[in-house]
């Protein structure tokens, strides 16, 4: 119930609504806005409209041994080199392993997600190149078309131009009968 | 006035698609005309194999006349010639034999409508791109009204199609975006048409606590009803369903109703129901906290409007223009384009029971407003009477022998 109560002040915190006159179209510039903000925090602000895949919850990592006690750790690992692992195992904590797993798995699964996204764009990017394809295949079509009966245009023309001057000369020689 | 309903298949056994839309509106508008259903004896749409006897049969008070499939479809050779069709250079010839592989084959159901149009007033022909919409409205144009049932599938663009959408006296459209979309591709401003859709049947008892009891639910669910297939984005889902609980801390679970083609995937929030009775189904839509419809294409999308129906909102893909247009004009329903938008909308539904209840309130009026029953067939009556007003000043007009 408090979950329920802190997630509905966080959302009033982020979202404006106006219930009584809902405008969905105002409601979606706000998640798209929030998407974008949450992807180029994940993202570094350099990963495509798909690749918004946030990261997991960051894995804990154990703190790094520092100074003195780091110091001694190492000697007394060099001293016990022949049995470390065995010691590793029996005087030193294991989740550190652990811990060092989940978080090499994290990055991975993290580094898949957006393998999967760049996936996606390459086929949607495949999917422009077939609908080109056929733009371009359409055009080419049309222009032969068009080729053709410019051609076909120029033909007559020529015909007319030859009738025409056939006509002329015609009409001179007719004149000529005429008037001698 | 005798009003004959032509569509590729015809029984009460279909659920959803064009199949469904054209017999509610066959049984609904026989209260106002003389209807007949011409049909093919498939039952199949992947193979057009004919199932069904032949001859005339009483569907719900409609009598339907069923026509033999000549040839079935070979989907592997379909497959082939559409490939080549789409991305290939080919003839206006190609594009007809195409449409012949694609089928149904029923040269004997275009037979019938050249012996019987005299005996007709029109023919309402339902999916543009089969044989039986693009040969009949070509058989009887002045008579013939097509509801094309149109998504964005790369088909529309071909050719003979440009064409058709030229010839019938109107069109019944389902959606703003389907008009805007074949207008766009074939100029046929000139033929009138009606933004009309379908109307739905929602029991009148839903019982969300019977589905829950019957199916061992608890807690929030989001629903998914329809085809579990790739074609309508299941597969998006699944992985952004899986992603989402990954990330957050949320107990939602996802619930499936329809057949399915895609493997499932195993997740214990992840409930499988297959296909169940119309009852179930609205007891189930009527529990769940909002309707997921993650589908590319759709021309109408029955099922949002049924959850609109049960004042239930809506998360759409955005790809879909239809899904996002009709969700921003109901504001009834939030849409994602990307992993990121479906994470931020249904955080944000899950999360704010206030918003779920406005967005389900404004899609229950929309659906009121435009797509019950008596909405439905006054659009279909009105567009007739449209047709019968310019053939009455047709005849006025054209000079007398």
């Amino acid at each position: 119930m408090e979950d329920k109560e802190r997630s509905e002040r966080r959302l009033s915190n982020v979202y404006k609504i106006d219930y009584e006159n809902l405008n969905v179209a105002e409601i979606m510039e706000q998640v798209k806005l929030k998407a974008a903000k949450r992807a180029a925090a994940a993202g570094g602000g350099t990963s495509g409209p798909e690749d918004t895949t946030e990261p997991l919850a960051a894995a804990p990592e154990s703190a790094p041994p520092v100074g003195l006690k780091k110091k001694i750790k190492s000697k007394v690992q060099r001293f016990l080199t022949p049995f470390f692992p065995i010691q590793r195992l029996l005087a030193f904590p294991v989740h550190e392993d652990l811990m060092q797993t989940v978080a090499e798995l994290h990055r991975t699964n993290v580094r898949l997600d957006r393998l999967q996204a760049k996936v996606y764009e390459r086929d949607l990017s495949q999917e422009y190149v077939k609908l080109l394809h056929i733009l371009v295949h359409n055009l080419v079509a049309e222009l032969t078309k068009l080729r053709i009966e410019h051609e076909a245009l120029k033909m007559k023309t020529r015909i007319l131009e030859k009738d025409f001057e056939h006509l002329g000369r015609r009409e001179k020689a007719l004149e000529k009968r005429l008037l001698a | 006035m005798k009003v004959v309903f032509v569509v590729q298949r015809y029984s009460p056994d279909l659920s959803g698609g064009a199949e469904l839309h054209c017999r509610w509106v066959a049984e609904h508008m026989s209260r106002h005309w003389d209807v007949e259903v011409l049909t093919t004896r498939a039952a199949d749409y992947i193979t057009w194999k004919n199932a069904y006897p032949g001859g005339v049969e009483i569907v719900n008070g409609v009598p339907v006349r069923r026509f033999a499939v000549r040839r079935p479809r070979d989907p592997a050779r379909f497959g082939r010639i559409q490939e080549r069709i789409l991305y290939g250079e080919h003839k206006a010839e190609d594009e007809l034999r195409w449409l012949e592989d694609e089928g149904p084959l029923v040269p004997a159901l275009l037979g019938h409508i050249r012996r019987t149009r005299r005996e007709v007033d029109y023919y309402i022909f339902f999916s543009y791109r089969y044989y039986h919409s693009y040969w009949g409205v070509n058989t009887v144009p002045d008579q013939s009204v097509l509801v094309p049932t149109a998504e964005h599938d790369p088909v529309i663009h071909l050719r003979l199609f440009k064409d058709l959408f030229r010839r019938p006296r109107a069109f019944i459209y389902n959606s703003v975006e389907e008009r805007d979309m074949i207008q766009r591709l074939s100029a046929n401003h000139a033929v009138p048409g009606l933004v009309t859709g379908v109307g739905t049947e929602v029991p009148s008892d839903c019982r969300p606590g019977r589905f829950r009891r019957k199916h061992g639910l608890s807690g929030p669910y989001l629903v998914y009803i329809g085809r579990v297939d790739r074609n309508k984005g299941c597969h998006k889902l699944f992985d952004f369903f899986l992603r989402f609980k990954s990330l957050t801390a949320s107990d939602v679970k996802l619930v499936l109703i329809g057949g399915t083609v895609l493997p499932i995937p195993h997740h214990p929030d992840i409930h499988y129901l297959g296909i169940l009775s119309e009852q179930d189904k609205f007891d189930g839509l009527a529990g769940a906290e909002l309707l997921l419809m993650p589908s590319f294409y759709e021309s109408l999308s029955m099922v949002t409007l049924e959850a609109w129906a049960l004042g239930k909102p809506v998360l759409a893909n955005a790809h879909c223009e239809v899904l996002a247009g009709q969700c921003r004009r109901s504001n009834g329903g939030l849409y994602y384009r990307n992993y990121a938008e479906f994470h931020e909308a249904l955080d944000l539904l899950l999360a704010d029971a206030p918003l779920r209840q406005a967005l389900g309130r404004n899609g229950r009026r929309y659906y009121d407003a435009h797509y019950t029953w008596e909405v439905i067939e006054g659009k279909y009556l009105s567009v007739i009477s449209q047709l019968e007003e310019e053939n009455r000043c047709r005849s006025i007009n054209s000079p007398r022998p």
